[in-house]
């Protein structure tokens, strides 16, 4: 079918380390396929270790996506005092001469371990055309897709044998994280009202037991028919298969229970703190890629109160989570970063909202690869322009990759197809990369 | 830079901006540019490009069905003696034909004939897209008959299921699964299974695609595939250009394809030239989307690049015929229909349309339609991946795709023939167990190197002695269109003067009748006044003391005198006039004249089209050659594996592993051993429920559904009964698709399955299929499910087989037997064994389907 071998690629790695142990377990089979499997054992060692070395640099990246467009000027940017700015007042933050909303006082604390980009102009109105061109990085083309920044993480920082989803999005607001091109193996698992990812749980009538019989059945099952015949997609198969037992196995990972009574007090009983806390617990267990969306912040109508409300559910969990990623040595591997699909019109409308508002807004991104404490590009006075470094979604989405050491300048090739990570035109801010 | 006539839209972004710069396009292009130059200089010495047969545009435009003329197949090109094909192939089944063209080609063993149950399974899967029932798979395994399988492929491929899967596997490759919210997917897919069915040629299908407006009443359905594509002409010149030609065009929008040589910007205007007056109206009255296409707008491109363009772009096929003669209409005789807020545009002369009637006679259609059918069947492309025909992604075996696409054309574009004979072949019905290495006699390996090399040599001297001819013929064609658009452009200006100078003649004519009429009036003033002057002189000679004569002599004579001197002015002007119009004129017959003479040096459009076609006969044959040098150099590294093989197996396990793998992919590649191809979502869901007894729940509730509303065609007391046959199949498959919708997605969602995709297995498929409520309710008893049936048989081996007939369409072999037995046997320890017997009989059936046997088409 393919030339297999020539590809590098992660599966294709996997299912060969996971067809090399089948070859020092099954000689039979081996045989069969006309080749000796006398002395393979001894290459198999050193694998554990580089699987060691690679656990001490996984990199992650959390976003947190703030649906329906948060307003920069009750958030990141804010201008009180101004005809624009509404009636909060900004707040003096654990970075001295960085000021954000009173709205944050939280996150405030927690700066220095933040930077901020305040020039985003994204020449974009509409939420699904946000939503898409935020987490893919690319602009919209009629009919095509691009994978979500989800899929691109967990296609770029999966190990070979890590046996939990690489792309898990929590709360499946919105779109789901699409693979596109990439293949439905980096689609998003979604997590839902606390509740495990689909299919992570065995039915009532399936025990622990009857599984493992069935799944021995089917090893040798396998192992007959690979005498027939095996390419790399048949061991791929196999081993996906095993990766399911192992990752069963760890089904704890999806269980907040297992956190501490201290921490769930903590985090609080909001569906928001509960998913910061879930999030902690995924990256723990180092998933590569992990999304929470927090829903909403259209606010057409009462602006203010609802940013009061919203970003009030928002900023204790956020800034614990920011907080306790540093306590725990995880933050300097873990980008985190806060987006939505745009900001919210400086003019305040007749019914106290703000609308749509692409121009001139902000975002907020720290940890892995992350210059702490800086602030990107600026707005000016009343905040309807931005008057220094002008950037969009696609200086955003290399910004991420780089910072986790993804080169988003190449390319992926799909089967024979070969597709640019990041957009071609775009680059990262190289400023804000440590 | 976009240039279209429709400036509202703009082009979708580069994925590759970056390149827009002089620099980076010099050094991409570099090597095309060198190759061009070099060819252009071998041209000068290339012998005289034979003419082909005219084939008059406007003529293929008006007929859309015209006889097939053979392709030039590459090895009637530049024959080496030993791969030369027999002239006797000609009249032999096209089945025997692609086992030629295969095993001419084939290095090594072939694999034998698969066995009969992977036979069975094999065909059912391909042509009912399911695993067979397991009681059709014993009565094929009893049969003693010696022209089964042409019975059993015969009989499937006139099974509604048949049509039912095409219709599936035309929709995924049409669609690509995406949604458009206009065209009912049930109604779509009555419209594929019907036109399956009722054996609708499959260009004509391609036509409604194209143009389901135009021609004719009853294919809304076809609308589908253009609004899927948004009907915005980009994104239709790429999904047409990727589907319907297999060229994805996209990356030459705004440039000559930057990594792919043998794309032009011109491919991507020329076809977007068809399109680009198409556009999505909304009926307001029943709120569907219609096609609407204005009469005018032309397309014009410019390099980003080079600045280099044309201002107008005329249609043109990919790699095939340019529109070069249409219909000049303006104004309101142009519209067919003319746009208003309750009716869509339409011209009296379309373009898609003539798009859709070009379509049959297009090389590059019929070998791309080719192409993908033998990926459908036997699990990828000849040229892979099939959305990029292109001279450096060669076909895997040139002649062979040749030989399809011909035969396609040939057939009428019948896809039951095509399939027929495809499963006919031993290419298709071999094994998929390799060859073992002691099998390869090395010895013949290293001859067949050394008269590959022969060949190689050979080939290498044909092609580049093609090139030359392709290149002198491409140079013709173009300088042709070249002067044409040169003339056109010098025209322009001409023509403007020659109206200004007609007007500047027509204006000095009336001058020059007024000074005429100016004067006249004159003379005819002046001359009763001489009359009367010489009467007055005479009577003055006579009577020469008459006062009264001698004042009005002297009145007469002053008056004559200012008469005289307006007269002679009069005449000055008159003259002048005279000598300004005469200038005129000349003016206007000299720019009648260089008018006339560049005219002249325009080439007729029959011209035109007859260059062009040279071109279009010559260059698939360079295609084909250069494509078969590649196919040499392939045979030759497979040799080389070959021969290495031994001496590594001795020294280094490991490595001999992957040099094994690698030459058994090649041969898998090539046809000398079937490939392992994964179930498509579709397959593996249905497979599944039929495995389990689950499909013949839906298919009853498909048939009561049907019952309940029957499709309201048979409300029609005249309809004949062969006819209401047919109307019923096409229901009750679409009604099938209908019920088994929800688990399909279900496994559609997980398993992805777009047409040329890489194979993935993933955690998320292996935990749905082990803990999704779905497939563990396939494991229960019920009474008519697998299970149920047979939990109270207590024959081991019997139950062993029937589980295995059912699941994996075969009697379970010693083994499997024994292990079973085992596994139903009481344990040491109790607790590690299934509860009871229907619980084990799900815990086994579970394995065989989540097994690579069931997991694959083999």
């Amino acid at each position: 079918m393919k030339c297999q071998y020539a590809c590098r690629s992660q599966e294709h790695v996997a299912s060969r380390r996971q067809f090399l142990r089948g070859v020092a377990s099954s000689t039979a089979a081996v045989g069969a396929v006309g080749i000796s499997g006398a002395g393979l054992g001894g290459l198999l060692s050193g694998n554990p270790l580089m699987a060691d070395q690679l656990k001490g640099k996984q990199k992650r990246i959390l976003t947190v996506f703030l649906h329906g467009g948060v307003s920069q000027l009750e958030s990141w940017d804010p201008k009180p005092g101004t005809d624009t700015g509404g009636p909060f007042r900004a707040i003096p933050t654990s970075v001295p001469g960085i000021h954000i909303s009173e709205l944050l006082p939280y996150t405030a604390k927690q700066m220095h371990h933040l930077s901020l980009i305040r020039s985003l102009d994204t020449k974009n109105d509409d939420h699904a055309k946000g939503q898409e061109e935020m987490t893919t990085g690319h602009k919209r083309i009629p009919g095509t897709d691009y994978p979500h920044l989800g899929a691109v993480a967990a296609k770029s920082l999966t190990p070979a044998d890590f046996s939990l989803p690489g792309h898990i999005l929590i709360q499946g607001a919105g779109a789901a994280g699409r693979a596109a091109y990439l293949g439905p193996k980096y689609n998003s698992v979604v997590m839902n009202n606390g509740q495990p990812p689909q299919f992570t749980e065995r039915p009532a009538s399936l025990t622990p037991e009857a599984d493992l019989r069935r799944n021995q059945l089917r090893t040798r099952f396998n192992d007959r028919f690979a005498g027939k015949r095996r390419t790399a997609d048949t061991d791929a198969y196999t081993f996906s298969y095993n990766q399911a037992q192992d990752l069963l196995a760890r089904r704890e990972v999806f269980d907040l229970q297992r956190e501490s009574e201290a921490d769930r007090q903590r985090y609080g009983t909001s569906e928001f703190g509960n998913h910061c806390l879930m999030a902690r617990r995924l990256l723990e267990h180092d998933v590569p890629f992990v999304q929470i969306n927090h829903s909403n912040y259209d606010t057409h109508h009462e602006n203010f109160d609802f940013h009061i409300e919203q970003l009030g559910e928002f900023d204790q969990p956020f800034a614990m989570l920011v907080d306790d990623l540093h306590q725990r040595g995880l933050l300097q591997d873990t980008l985190v970063c806060v987006m939505s699909e745009f900001g919210r019109t400086p003019r305040v409308n007749t019914r106290y909202g703000r609308d749509h508002w692409g121009k001139a807004w902000s975002i907020a991104m720290g940890g892995c690869g992350i210059q702490p404490g800086a602030v990107i590009g600026a707005t000016n006075a009343n905040g309807t322009e931005v008057t220094d470094r002008v950037v969009d979604h696609g200086h955003v989405f290399h910004t991420i990759l780089q910072a986790v050491g993804v080169d988003s300048s190449g390319e992926f090739d799909i089967a024979g197809r070969k597709y640019p990570i990041g957009d071609p035109a775009k680059g990262p801010i190289g400023e804000l990369l440590a | 830079m976009l240039m279209g006539s429709d400036l509202r839209r703009s082009p979708p972004a580069c994925p590759y901006p970056h390149l827009k710069s002089p620099a980076m396009f010099m050094l991409l292009t570099a090597a095309r540019l060198a190759t061009w130059a070099s060819d252009f200089l071998r041209s000068a010495g290339s012998t005289a490009v034979g003419r082909v047969a005219l084939l008059a545009v406007v003529a293929a435009v008006a007929n859309s069905h015209q006889a097939v003329a053979e392709e030039p197949a590459a090895a009637a090109v530049a024959p080496p003696t030993a791969i030369a094909t027999p002239p006797a192939a000609v009249v032999e089944p096209l089945h025997r034909r692609i086992d030629a063209e295969v095993e001419k080609v084939a290095i090594g063993p072939l694999a034998p004939t698969c066995g009969d149950a992977d036979f069975v399974r094999r065909v059912y899967l391909d042509l009912t897209g399911i695993i067979p029932p397991p009681e059709k798979v014993k009565e094929f395994l009893a049969d003693p008959a010696p022209d089964k399988r042409t019975a059993l492929i015969d009989a499937l491929i006139d099974s509604p299921e048949f049509s039912r899967h095409f219709a599936v596997q035309l929709d995924v490759l049409l669609l690509d699964r995406r949604n458009e919210k206009y065209v009912d997917r049930k109604v779509w897919e009555t419209y594929l299974i019907d036109a399956i069915v009722r054996r609708k040629p499959l260009d004509q299908m391609f036509r409604e695609f194209i143009a389901p407006d135009i021609t004719g009443s009853d294919v809304t359905a076809a609308r589908k595939f253009l609004l899927t594509s948004t009907v915005e002409p980009h994104a239709m010149t790429r999904d047409v250009g990727r589907i319907l030609f297999g060229m994805d065009l996209q990356c030459a929008q705004c440039h000559d394809h930057p990594l792919i040589s043998d794309y032009y910007q011109e491919d991507y205007y020329g076809l977007f030239a068809f399109l680009n007056r198409t556009s999505l109206f909304e009926d307001p009255a029943s709120k569907t989307g219609v096609l609407a296409e204005k009469p005018d707008g032309e397309a014009a491109f410019e390099s980003v690049f080079t600045g280099t363009g044309k201002p107008l772009m005329q249609p043109r096929v990919p790699r095939g015929a340019t529109l070069y003669v249409e219909p000049k209409l303006t104004g309101d005789e142009a519209f067919k229909v003319k746009p208003d807020k309750e009716h869509a545009a339409k011209p009296v002369f379309s373009r898609r349309e003539a798009l859709a009637k070009m379509l049959a006679d297009s090389t590059q259609f019929r070998r791309n339609l080719a192409n993908r059918l033998w990926s459908l069947l036997i699990g990828r492309g000849l040229v892979h991946p099939t959305d990029f025909h292109y001279a450096d992604n060669p076909p895997v075996n040139p002649p062979l795709l040749t030989l399809l696409a011909t035969d396609l054309a040939q057939s009428g574009f019948d896809l039951r023939h095509f399939v027929r004979e495809v499963l006919l072949s031993r290419t298709y019905q071999r094994d998929c167990v390799a060859p073992r290495p002691e099998t390869i006699n090395l010895a013949d390996i290293r001859s067949r190197k050394v008269s590959l090399s022969g060949e190689r040599e050979t080939w290498l001297a044909g092609t580049e002695r093609l090139r030359g001819e392709v290149t002198a013929a491409r140079t013709a064609w173009l300088e042709a269109v070249t002067t044409n658009e040169q003339v056109a452009s010098e025209l322009a200006p001409q023509e403007t003067k020659l109206t200004e100078a007609r007007a500047a003649a027509t204006t000095a004519e009336t001058a020059h009748q007024e000074t005429q009429k100016a004067l006249d009036q004159l003379v005819a003033r002046a001359t009763p006044i001489e009359t009367v002057l010489v009467a007055t002189k005479t009577a003055l000679e006579q009577i020469s003391d008459e006062p009264a004569l001698t004042q009005s002599l002297a009145a007469l004579q002053a008056r004559s005198g200012e008469l005289a001197t307006a007269i002679a002015a009069a005449k000055t002007a008159h003259e002048t006039q005279t000598a300004m119009l005469t200038q005129a004129r000349a003016g206007v017959t000299e720019i009648e004249s260089a008018v006339l003479a560049l005219a002249a040096r325009k080439l007729p459009p029959e011209r035109l089209v007859e260059l062009e076609q040279t071109h279009l006969a010559l260059a698939p044959q360079l295609q084909d050659s250069d494509a078969t040098r590649r196919l040499v150099d392939a045979q030759l590294a497979l040799c080389d594996q070959m021969l290495e093989y031994p001496a590594v197996a001795q020294a280094d396990a490991l490595r001999a592993e992957a040099v094994w793998q690698g030459i058994v992919d090649r041969w898998s590649l090539c046809g000398q051993v079937a490939p392992l191809k994964p179930l498509t979502p579709e397959q593996l869901a249905a497979s599944a429920m039929r495995a389990t007894g689950f499909l013949a729940r839906s298919e009853a509730a498909a048939k009561a559904a049907l019952e309940k509303t029957p499709p309201p065609e048979l409300a029609d007391a005249n309809l004949p009964e062969a006819e209401k046959s047919l109307v019923m199949q096409v229901a009750l498959q679409a009604a099938l698709l209908e019920q088994l919708r929800g688990n399909v997605n279900q496994f559609v969602g997980q398993f992805g399955g777009l047409s040329g995709e890489e194979f993935q297995a993933t955690v998320n498929q292996a935990l749905f299929l082990g803990n999704s409520p779905t497939v563990n309710q396939w494991l229960t008893p019920g009474g008519d499910t697998l299970i149920g049936r047979l939990k109270d048989q207590a024959d081991t081996d019997a139950l062993a087989d029937e589980l295995s007939m059912a699941v994996l369409s075969r009697p379970a072999t010693v083994e499997e037997r024994a292990d079973f037995a085992q596994f139903l046997s009481p344990p040491a320890e109790p607790a590690a064994a299934p509860p009871d017997r229907a619980v084990a009989l799900g815990e086994w059936v579970w394995a065989l389907i989540t097994s690579n046997e069931f997991r694959f088409n083999h």
